[in-house]
């Protein structure tokens, strides 16, 4: 019988043979082919077939993309996406992959890689079952992405052994990978030495089978090595040739993005400011940037810069950074109102104005990633601190060191006696006394409010003598630098900041801190 | 002028015959090849595909080559109006004979109008459909159902 007569038949849809009816399915929306996953088993592993899922999604990436909006209930992290999976980093260590597509918005069933939540179903198109426990690191370095040649979905996590260990950073960052497959007995596989410096907060993208970080410029200090590709298939890393312009640019003045499908490389310059795109193109092994026209001028300006604040604008080069930290350089003998109003202006970035400005709010100690970084933390209760202490005090007095309150911990420790006997060995040789010092910082923090007005007032000549550096280099003879640093807690609300200014030498000329609370 | 105008002889499996111009036969992939191997100076024979269906098959190709001038919304509106204008049964046909003929436009979009009436159905009327053989247990079932509620809720 042929299919023609078979499907005269009153049911005309039978006599479709099997590779048909899966063109039809590929057409269908996600909700559909939940349900029609069951019909059978053979259909079951012909829906659930990886080679199913990439003709889905590439008839999915057709259609309009849709925003997937996320509360941080969790207190979680996005690490990136990959096809629509939601690859989440959970402060409790955990790395967590949700399909927003097959789970209702509102009741997004999270599935942990704790063998405890095991056997959920994260991908219900893909049949992802997976298990296995593995703590993951605030310094870790993680990326979802799909092998191309597998169809399978891979997250590849670059460590530090032995920030965990010690606290401390060591040299040689190690990669491992976890295979999202249904039928395997899924756990960490190690790929070994990572042969490159991957930036810690350099955000990772995936592009067509491969995922793409920038090196640390510090710790790389190969200048012909600024993008490092993993290829998921072969699971090696190799450093691709990037734009011949940006070898000198600063890595935070640059961002890797997707555009059209590829990899974009944006580098933003600020004085004047401009922003570069150029796009990758990888042909046979051949890689080519092209590069493309964006006048952005003046909407990047509106963006960066509402309030039409000139020290704004220098924050722009470390907007992708997870702190604020900014850098200008004022003329030494510079009028003194000038050198304390461009503290006076930092002072003004607070709550708010600060958060948008993308102060860190991941609570996590950054160097155990396991408690809350508050005070206590960081001095008292974080394993590096107590191994610190507990080479410095005696083995008899540890105890009830640690365990004294926190306010006659400071009195005891950091008071006059012992800390001022170290600040004016310090300070010494300085100009400025430590006294003088705390004399800048109470009258930075004092004058702040009426500091906007000033610099607003400033002629343009006097703003011409701040400057943000474009690149690191020594400074001049003449020159002071100020660096400027802060913190802010999301859980109570609470930030400080703090800065230093040095001269050409090096020597700490005087520095300020300040703290407030979120609404001030 | 007479030359650019070579027909191509169709023959359907009710034994109609077609004469349709070059231009708009190598709309099928399968008949371009065939030209392109120089097998289709004689009527080609096209086993299961009906008179009927053959012609709208046609219809379809001609429709896009007269439009290959026009804006593309024009082009998706016009097959709009083509596929909603098809019942069910003719899609299947239609289906079988583009995935024959290999015309990939008028695959996808037969197929896209079958998947946007099939999708709001249950299970039990897909496996009607296409005849599949429901192996699962009711207790299976159950559990699956439960699993998976909000695919079973039919409101969109």
């Amino acid at each position: 019988m042929s299919s023609s007569s078979r499907l005269r038949q009153k049911n005309h849809g039978v006599g479709l043979p099997h590779d048909l009816i899966l063109d039809i399915f590929v057409k269908l929306p996600v909700k559909s082919l939940v349900r029609f996953k069951y019909l059978s088993e053979q259909w079951f592993q012909l829906l659930t077939d990886p080679c199913f899922t990439d003709r889905h999604l590439s008839n999915q990436r057709k259609k309009f993309p849709r925003f997937v909006s996320r509360s941080s209930a969790y207190g979680d992290t996005m690490l990136n996406s990959c096809d629509g999976l939601l690859c989440l980093y959970e402060p409790s260590h955990s790395v967590t992959v949700i399909n927003p597509a097959t789970v209702e918005s509102d009741v997004c069933v999270l599935v942990c890689m704790h063998s405890s939540q095991s056997n959920a179903l994260i991908n219900l198109i893909t049949g992802f079952n997976f298990a296995g426990s593995r703590r993951c690191h605030a310094h870790d370095r993680l990326a979802i992405g799909r092998d191309p040649v597998t169809k399978r979905y891979k997250i590849v996590r670059v460590f530090n052994p032995d920030v965990s260990k010690t606290g401390q950073v060591g040299h040689h960052d190690f990669c491992r990978v976890f295979i999202l497959d249904p039928n395997w007995n899924c756990d960490w596989k190690t790929i070994g030495e990572v042969p490159y410096r991957i930036d810690v907060f350099s955000r990772s993208v995936y592009v067509d089978g491969a995922i793409y970080w920038f090196t640390n410029e510090i710790n790389h200090l190969n200048n012909s090595e600024v993008i490092i590709m993993f290829d998921l298939h072969i699971e090696q890393f190799q450093a691709i040739p990037h734009p011949s312009s940006c070898s000198n640019k600063q890595r935070r003045s640059m961002q890797l993005g997707t555009l059209r499908e590829c990899l974009c490389l944006a580098q933003l310059e600020v004085d004047p400011l401009v922003l570069n795109v150029w796009i990758m193109e990888n042909q046979k092994q051949k890689i080519t940037w092209e590069k493309l026209y964006c006048e952005i001028g003046p909407l990047i300006h509106h963006i960066l810069n509402p309030a039409g604040s000139p020290v704004e604008r220098t924050t722009v080069a470390s907007m992708r950074s997870q702190e604020v930290k900014s850098t200008f350089m004022v003329r030494q003998g510079a009028l003194a109102e000038e050198t304390t109003g461009v503290w006076k202006i930092l002072h003004k970035f607070r709550g708010l104005p600060r958060i948008r400005r993308s102060f860190p709010s991941d609570r996590s100690c950054q160097v155990c990633g396991d408690a809350a970084e508050d005070v206590d933390h960081v001095f008292r209760q974080c394993p590096l601190a107590i191994q610190i202490w507990s080479d410095l005090i005696r083995g008899d007095r540890l105890d009830s060191f640690l365990t004294m309150p926190f306010l006659s911990w400071i009195v005891a420790n950091l008071s006059k006696a012992s800390l001022g006997v170290r600040n004016a060995h310090v300070f010494e040789t300085q100009r400025d006394g430590p006294w003088s010092v705390l004399q800048h910082s109470k009258h930075a923090v004092t004058a702040q409010m009426a500091a906007v007005e000033w610099f607003r007032a400033m002629t343009p000549v006097c703003r011409e003598r701040f400057r943000p550096p474009t690149t690191w280099s020594t400074l001049l003879e003449h020159w002071i630098k100020i660096n400027n640093d802060g913190g802010w807690c999301g859980a109570n609300g609470r930030g400080s900041c703090g800065g230093v200014a040095r001269d050409s030498i090096g020597a700490a000329d005087s520095s300020y801190w300040s703290s407030w609370q979120s609404g001030d | 002028m007479a030359s650019t105008l070579k027909k191509i002889i169709l023959k359907s499996c009710d034994g109609k015959i077609l004469e349709v111009e070059e231009a708009v036969a190598v709309q099928s992939q399968m008949i371009k090849n065939m030209i392109e191997d120089d097998c289709a100076n004689e009527e080609i024979p096209l086993p299961d595909i009906t008179g009927e269906i053959l012609s709208m098959i046609i219809e379809y190709c001609k429709m896009h080559v007269d439009g290959e001038n026009n804006s593309n919304n024009e082009l998706i509106a016009r097959d709009a109006d083509f596929i909603t204008r098809v019942d069910l049964n003719t899609l299947y046909y239609l289906i079988v004979a583009a995935n024959f003929l290999n015309v990939k436009s008028l695959l996808d979009l037969t197929c896209q109008r079958v998947a946007d009436i099939i999708k709001g159905k249950s299970p039990e009327e897909i496996r009607l459909t296409f005849n599949i053989k429901n192996d699962f247990t009711p207790e299976e079932e159950e559990e699956i159902r439960k699993k998976n509620a909000w695919a079973f809720d039919y409101k969109d």
